[in-house]
């Protein structure tokens, strides 16, 4: 993964509070995307609210390391796994 | 000649009517049909076209399934809200097997016109129960009293309404049966509307389209998430998690984000009222006892 790289959100989510837990909710003008419900946890709203910011890859890395207590390469790995997993969802896109 | 139909399902209402030289049929729905007509039901008026109409343009909130290929019988279908206000069903047919080519509900709250193409022009009769229109209108008539469909089967046990949810093929009506078996009611064994805005949470079964059925409910009491597995087991679940997987299996059209977030708030009601567990079951009827011992 670019480490570089922004992402900017689409339309096809918003994020709700459920039970005290904020939740992705798909928004869908058809029937396909509608099995991509998921809980976000805190890191998941940390690394959706830098994206969203328009934070690079890179840049959300080091906010977690500075964050929380997480060594520079767990970090990474999460982060790109996690953007990944999002990206796949359709929720974000590359920001060229 | 029937020319009137009035039809109860979940508790909400509609009456279809002609003022054309046509038979409306009774199939599926009869055992959901009333003799009486209810002055708060939705109104909806057929009238025949020779033609397919021009598609409604700049509509908001539009939502598609296309069901080609996937289902029987072959269609597409399509709502959305109009500039007006109004709503709209319509459903392309691609099968010789139902007698429409085309259907289109507009409607309000009070009112609404069925616009039918048929295959044969000289149709002398008509079985208002079209599937999937009347399904999709009873989904988009529930969001308004915040409750919703959902795959889902039913049983009554003693009294108690207990719910099994899961994707197709999983087992919902191999359970139902289970609990047949030792003596429990099956309310539905494949869809359910439930309602949260009643005195209880209560789930109903609505017409199936290949068998003819009577109108069934039941308080909900308990709501299992069910997968196939080696042992029975039951474990509690709740929270967000609990919402999202029950929501998972439910029928929604959320094509804006006031829709998604409506409908889970309307999932979250019944997470909130009814106990929800994690069921693995072999098909046996030891899971009976299991939930029998849970005294919900």
């Amino acid at each position: 993964m670019n480490e570089n790289q922004r992402y900017k959100a689409t339309n096809n989510f918003t994020i709700s509070e459920v039970a005290g837990e904020k939740v992705i909710l798909p928004v869908s003008q058809s029937v396909d995307a509608l099995n991509n419900l998921f809980v976000i946890n805190e890191t998941g709203a940390f690394i959706i609210s830098h994206l969203t910011q328009g934070k690079s890859i890179a840049e959300i890395v080091q906010a977690i390391v500075a964050t929380y207590d997480v060594d520079q390469a767990t970090a990474h790995a999460d982060v790109a796994e996690y953007v990944q997993d999002i990206v796949n969802r359709g929720f974000f896109v590359a920001d060229n | 000649m029937s020319k009137t139909v009035n039809i109860s399902v979940a508790g909400i209402e509609f009456c279809f009517f002609t003022k054309e030289n046509i038979e409306l049929t009774p199939s599926d729905y009869r055992g959901f049909a009333t003799e009486k007509a209810i002055d708060s039901a939705l109104k909806i008026e057929i009238v025949t076209r020779q033609n397919i109409p021009t598609a409604y343009t700049n509509c908001t909130n539009t939502f598609v399934g296309d069901c080609r290929g996937t289902e029987m019988p072959s269609h597409r279908w399509e709502v959305g809200t109009l500039p007006d206000g109004k709503e709209y069903i319509a459903i392309d047919y691609f099968t010789e097997v139902i007698p429409f080519e085309w259907i289109r509900l507009t409607y309000d709250s009070n009112n609404g016109v069925l616009e039918v193409v048929c295959r044969n022009k000289q149709s002398a009769s008509i079985d208002p129960y079209i599937y999937p229109l009347c399904n999709i209108l009873i989904s988009r008539l529930l969001k308004c009293k915040k409750s919703f469909l959902i795959h889902s089967s039913v049983v009554i046990d003693n009294g108690k309404g207990y719910l099994f949810t899961a994707v197709s093929g999983t087992g919902k009506s191999t359970m139902a049966r289970i609990w047949q078996g030792e003596g429990s009611t099956i309310v539905n064994d494949d869809m359910i509307a439930i309602r949260t805005d009643m005195e209880h949470i209560t789930a109903f079964n609505i017409p199936m389209p290949y068998y003819i059925d009577q109108q069934r409910s039941a308080q909900l009491r308990g709501i299992f998430l069910i997968s196939q597995s080696e042992t029975n087991f039951i474990r509690p679940i709740s929270g967000a998690k609990a919402t999202l997987k029950l929501s998972a299996n439910t029928i929604s059209q959320p094509s804006s984000e006031i829709a998604a977030i409506e409908h889970i708030s309307n999932v979250s009601l019944v997470a909130q009222k009814i106990p929800i567990f994690e069921l693995g079951f072999k098909p046996d009827n030891e899971i009976v006892s299991i939930v029998r011992n849970l005294n919900l």
